[in-house]
């Protein structure tokens, strides 16, 4: 596993509370992430994952605490400005763009390193179709290593469900980001795609220098792939550390499989 | 294949180009109408069929385009060429006035403010008297080119038609640029569309003030077309004709506008014998044709064609 003991975390997360209503989805919530890091974040449903991920995303706003991303404040981004920082995600529930194409949903990943407005491709102004060619391009070499390249003509719709899921990693990948956000990637995959996902996150983070936070309910994946990981029960980490270290801990046991009697 | 489509193409073009002095007069202006008609229903797919906006005001933008650009001709005394695209950009910023306070809404809400915001354009334009002339109406002096000037409909013809091509292409490159990927990502996922730098509010307003210049464009055509405008002929009802435009003929899809815009609009016409039942036809076209007809006429085309193939 890649170690940069000498940096400070690209992730920094501070007493980080999200209530709805009376609820707490997160309270008091400490998280520090290292560069080149994958974390995978698990437990139980409603344990406050996504909603994690939605602060990350700037879709929610926390009731109280900081968030820290290179060192810069991190609350005072919008949800659009958040992939310009270098934060990318998928969704839980698929959220690709149905109507565009396999290619046209990758490139819609590229759309902040592009610059075509509404005045210059109507007129298609010099270096449009350059930009626009050279974005097809780079969103095929992601289309290649996650083998989808096949598909590429294809709505994105009609693919199969787990490679549903490749294509929104494609798409959260292919403008480098620094950190990525995985809500539940092997969701709805078959047993083969689950390992070959495993694959290509490690193929994928070799050949980007990425930190990745995972959320996954599938143990083997969760454990094959991450390096650290942090067990979330009702808002609050219940347990912290390496994979075997935190699969013997009694209260992560408990917290999924109830107390024992 | 792709040849045989572009020579087919080619030759509808010069057909059109040449064809229409050996037409009946009457034909001609239907194929001015369908041109102006072509243009709005363009220009609102952009906003609603990509966009995925509802927009129900469309008829005010082209009675903006239609009554500004005839004052600014006979008020200002400006040029018909400058008080045309000047005439569609008072349209695109009544598009962005009206967008700003009512992005926030959705659905049945933006329909609603948008209709609203038609039946508003028509009541001022009757009751504007001393700009308007209400109900009496304004006579459109007709644009000069040169020593010509276009008084007929033969001649306004390939004025509509070269606009109407022009805009058209211009959709198409807008369509296949980031901009249209960004339309279409909104309509999809507005979610997903945020988290890959989109900025909603900001790509919904560009959507907006499009549809609207291109509404207000088609309005300063007609305008010089029938040389003379009341409000009657921009109730709000043609704001849900425009909708049926782009119902018919396939939302989200350039070919979908065009051809939505070219049936839809000659209704009226075949209609003629039938005043009364006119708005309840259309109530049933649309209604028909959203049960029916999903994705419109292109649709129903595609479905005849083989499904795409893996690796084309």
């Amino acid at each position: 596993m890649q170690d940069h003991p000498s940096q400070a975390p690209i992730l920094q997360i501070e007493d980080l509370s999200v209530y709805f209503g009376g609820l707490a989805a997160l309270s008091g919530f400490n998280m520090k992430v290292n560069r080149g890091e994958i974390r995978g974040i698990i437990g139980p449903n409603g344990a406050g994952k996504t909603t994690l991920f939605n602060v990350i995303s700037r879709f929610y706003t926390p009731s109280s605490g900081k968030i820290r991303f290179e060192n810069q404040d991190h609350l005072t981004f919008k949800a659009h400005q958040v992939i310009t920082l270098g934060i990318s995600r998928t969704f839980q529930k698929s959220e690709l763009f149905k109507s565009l194409s396999v290619l046209e949903n990758v490139q819609m990943g590229l759309h902040i390193q592009m610059k075509a407005s509404f005045l210059s491709a109507s007129i298609q102004l010099k270096g449009i179709q350059e930009e626009e060619r050279h974005s097809r391009q780079r969103a095929m070499e992601i289309l290649e290593i996650l083998s989808l390249q096949k598909y590429r003509g294809m709505p994105a719709s009609l693919l199969p469900i787990g490679k549903q899921r490749l294509l929104e990693i494609g798409r959260a990948v292919v403008s480098h980001p620094k950190l990525l956000l995985l809500d539940e990637p092997a969701s709805g995959m078959t047993y083969a795609e689950k390992s070959n996902l495993v694959d290509m996150l490690f193929k994928i983070r070799e050949q980007m220098d990425l930190t990745i936070l995972l959320v996954e309910h599938d143990m083997k994946v969760v454990m094959n792939i991450s390096d650290g990981l942090t067990v979330l029960n009702y808002g609050k980490i219940i347990a912290e550390g390496e994979p075997a270290e935190v699969r013997n801990n009694p209260l992560v046991i408990e917290a999924y499989m109830g107390k024992s009697r | 294949m792709k040849n045989l489509s572009k020579i087919l193409l080619l030759a509808f073009f010069l057909a059109l180009l040449i064809l229409p002095p050996f037409l009946d007069a009457y034909v001609v202006y239907l194929l001015n109408i369908i041109c102006i008609s072509i243009l709005v229903s363009t220009g609102l797919n952009l906003v609603t069929g990509y966009a995925g906006q509802i927009n129900l005001g469309q008829s005010g933008f082209v009675a903006i385009g239609a009554y500004a650009t005839t004052i600014l001709m006979t008020r200002l005394g400006i040029w018909f060429w400058g008080a045309l695209p000047l005439g569609a950009v008072i349209a695109a910023l009544a598009g962005f006035g009206i967008a700003v306070p009512s992005l926030r809404l959705r659905g049945v809400y933006l329909a609603l403010v948008t209709f609203g915001f038609a039946a508003i354009v028509e009541m001022i334009l009757v009751h504007w008297v001393s700009l308007t002339r209400g109900p009496d109406g304004l006579a459109v002096p007709s644009p000069q080119l040169g020593s010509i000037t276009l008084n007929s409909d033969l001649k306004m013809f390939y004025l509509n038609f070269s606009i109407t091509v022009l805009m058209v292409y211009i959709a198409q490159n807008i369509i296949h640029s980031r901009v249209g990927r960004a339309f279409v990502s909104i309509r999809d996922s507005e979610l997903a569309a945020q988290a890959v730098g989109i900025d909603l509010t900001a790509y919904k307003i560009i959507a907006f003030v499009l549809s609207a210049f291109y509404g207000g464009l088609a309005g300063g055509l007609y305008a010089a077309l029938v040389m003379f405008i009341s409000p009657d002929a921009f109730s709000v009802l043609e704001s849900v004709i425009y909708i049926t435009m782009i119902v018919v003929g396939g939302m989200g899809s350039i070919l979908g506008a065009i051809i939505g815009g070219a049936t839809v609009s000659l209704l009226p016409e075949l209609l003629r014998g039938l005043k009364e039942v006119q708005e309840f036809m259309f109530g049933a076209i649309l209604v028909i044709s959203l049960i029916f007809l999903p994705n419109g006429l292109v649709g129903l085309f595609a479905r005849f064609r083989k499904a795409p193939k893996i690796g084309e």
